[in-house]
């Protein structure tokens, strides 16, 4: 277990930028999703750590200390590919003590600590299965096991639930933020699952085009995105360019169209500057007739919704030409009263209103 | 195969009606019946008749005597010539073979490591060596392994040797000979197995602290075998019948099996000892082969 660094660290291939300038430091035992579309060059940081891709400019430190000339074999970390990469001429108990083989791990030693990992990754019984005879979820606790089993300092995940189905893949994600929790290791992995790195990982860090953009927990990042593009990556989202109008109150007041939109917002932006303005789906209330109290009113009409069990999406249209998307639990009936063509008035907080002045 | 079938025609009725179990029948013996039949013509028949020909006796007459008999098979065991021809043989084909695999492995490996350029031009010197002819090959071996050849030149002037070492007709130059002839051979199986092999298990052998020889060593190789075997079975048979090269770089005191069966079939015109002779040969090639096939999957346990 050791605080790993990534310091100015580049890497391009010819002519092609890969990874540029990322800056990163991943806290003992903390779990750090780096998240981003693919080709972003999450993997390519991924491999910076374990030693596959040597940067270009920058430095690596696992430990405070540095390891850019130590080849991946000299590095003390636990890889776990995308694909599991598990020996297919071996044995499950084979595959898990492969590394403490190399490290000349006495043999009463080794099959105690294969012993133990086995029972932390749940593999009782099946020590002697070629991985052609395990399922896709024993195969991942498998390469787990095999990636843990040598103490490394640092953990690295490549897609580890990418390659399972929908169940199988939420049943991993508990097991996986158990694991880690239990053996407090520091672990970073990548994802372009915004699901999966929201609900495994202590802080995510967004990547794109090669730079780290933001990095911040879960819930910073959801809630307050401090750019347009993690917002619209994260979730759902409604995001329209408006111009600032004028200060009101505590309020900025932006209007696109005939829509106005007040925002809490502690950026003070001149009249007649344009933003970016953003609203979660689940922070809209619909309502048939305009409610009293809200600061914030859009008129519409429904043009579509999506039933999707626990709640109904909808999507309204304005006059203003920007389609608004509403999160609302489904009601027992049919469409929840929903109807496209109904006109609708949309209402949210200003304190859930995001603005983003920098993008224009 | 049938339960399969049966399998499929349960829960894919429409797939019964479009292709019933004769028409895929059918559909085999379209794509098996060319080769099968080449194989029959050209090979089982000529082969049953040589074997068939092997019991038959011979005394110089024309006619055969008609009881069959293994006299000729105990002859060739008998006769120092023959026995000696079929543990050359042997010898011969086992040390090509596993040169040809030392020489080769690597190759495919670079093969595989290769950028796109260097990988076309080395499979491009690969194929010319196969379609150069055969004759034209062990020719130049003779010129480069003469007396005064290239090699003893450069022998002589590295101070090796202060005469030219007598290279030509001789075991060794066969071998050298046969070696060549076969590396394509073993090569593009290699080549082929080690494609076949995810990057990502020699990684995953790395980042668990492996080095680059144990991971040859204990994850490509041996993940490699269905290469290894089918190269090394290739130019391991390919050696067994080898006749043109031991016939153009060996002498007559290294004569392989071929060669001595063909100096009993078109010189001496003695048939039955001919065929008895290329009957052994084949069914010992096979015998090999099998035995090969059956250490390799019971013993080291490796899928080929």
């Amino acid at each position: 277990m050791a605080q790993v660094e990534l310091e100015d660290v580049s890497f391009a291939l010819g002519a092609t930028e890969i990874l540029r300038n990322v800056s990163l430091t991943i806290g003992e035992g903390e779990c750090l999703a780096l998240l981003g579309p693919s080709g972003c060059g999450k993997t390519t940081t991924l491999r910076c750590i374990a030693g596959f891709v040597v940067p270009t400019h920058g430095n690596v430190r696992i430990g405070g200390e540095s390891v850019v000339n130590l080849r991946p074999n000299q590095r003390n970390v636990g890889l776990v590919f995308q694909d599991y990469a598990l020996f297919p001429h071996m044995s499950v108990r084979q595959n898990i003590a492969y590394g403490l083989e190399r490290r000349k791990v006495g043999r009463a030693e080794l099959a105690k600590r294969v012993g133990e990992m086995v029972a932390i990754t749940h593999l009782d019984g099946l020590e002697d299965r070629r991985p052609d005879q395990l399922s896709g979820g024993q195969r991942q606790r498998v390469a787990l096991a095999r990636a843990l089993v040598i103490e490394p300092d640092v953990l690295l995940l490549d897609e580890p639930l990418g390659a399972l189905d929908r169940l199988l893949r939420e049943e991993m994600q508990v097991e996986l933020k158990r694991i880690q929790r239990d053996l407090g290791i520091t672990t970073v992995f990548v994802t372009h699952d915004q699901e999966e790195a929201l609900s495994l990982s202590d802080r995510i860090a967004v990547m794109f085009d090669g730079r780290i953009v933001e990095t911040g927990s879960p819930e910073q990042l959801y809630h307050a995105p401090q750019q347009r593009g993690v917002m619209s990556f994260l979730g759902t989202s409604n995001i329209w360019q408006a111009t600032v109008e004028a200060a009101d109150g505590p309020y900025l007041q932006l209007s696109s169209g005939d829509i106005r939109v007040r925002v809490a917002a502690e950026t003070r932006l001149a009249a007649g500057a344009t933003a970016q303005v953003g609203i979660r789906p689940e922070h809209i209330r619909i309502s048939a007739e305009p409610p009293e109290d809200a600061v914030n009113i859009v008129s519409g009409r429904i043009e579509t919704t999506v039933y999707k069990g626990a709640h109904v999406e909808v999507y309204v249209g304005t006059a203003a030409g920007i389609e608004f998307l509403a999160r609302q639990p489904a009601v027992s009936t049919e469409g929840g009263g929903l109807r496209s063509g109904d006109p609708v008035y949309l209402s949210f907080e200003p304190g859930n209103v995001l603005l983003f002045p920098s993008e224009s | 195969m049938t339960d399969a079938g049966a399998a499929s025609g349960v829960t894919l009725p429409v797939r019964r009606r479009s292709g019933g179990r004769s028409r895929r029948w059918l559909l085999i013996a379209c794509m098996l019946g060319p080769l099968l039949g080449f194989m029959v013509v050209f090979y089982a028949v000529p082969f049953a008749y040589l074997a068939q020909e092997s019991f038959q006796s011979w005394d110089g007459e024309d006619e055969p005597k008609a009881e069959p008999t293994f006299d000729y098979y105990k002859k060739t065991f008998q006769s120092s010539r023959t026995s000696r021809a079929l543990t050359r043989t042997f010898r011969i084909s086992l040390v090509s073979t596993l040169i040809a695999l030392v020489i080769c492995y690597p190759v495919a490996l670079l093969l595989i490591r290769a950028g796109p350029r260097l990988r076309s031009g080395m499979l491009l010197v690969i194929f010319i060596s196969l379609a150069a002819s055969l004759i034209v090959r062990n020719y130049g071996w003779l010129v480069v392994l003469a007396d005064q050849g290239p090699l003893n030149a450069l022998l002589v002037g590295l101070g090796f040797t202060s005469r030219g070492l007598r290279m030509v007709y001789s075991e060794g130059a066969t071998i050298v000979a046969l070696v060549h002839y076969v590396m394509p051979f073993m090569i593009l199986p290699i080549y082929g197995a080690l494609l076949r092999i995810p990057d990502s298990y020699s990684e995953a052998s790395i980042s668990l602290g492996a080095g680059p020889w144990t991971t040859l060593r204990k994850v490509v190789f041996p993940l490699s075998m269905p290469g290894v075997f089918g190269g090394t079975i290739l130019s391991f048979a390919i050696c067994m019948s080898a006749f043109v090269t031991p016939l153009m770089l060996g002498s007559p005191a290294t004569a392989m099996m071929s060669q001595v069966a063909a100096e009993q079939l078109l010189v001496q015109q003695n048939f039955p000892w001919g065929s008895a002779i290329v009957t052994i040969l084949t069914l010992a090639t096979f015998a090999v082969v099998f035995a090969y096939g059956w250490v390799i999957r019971r013993v080291m346990k490796a899928d080929v």
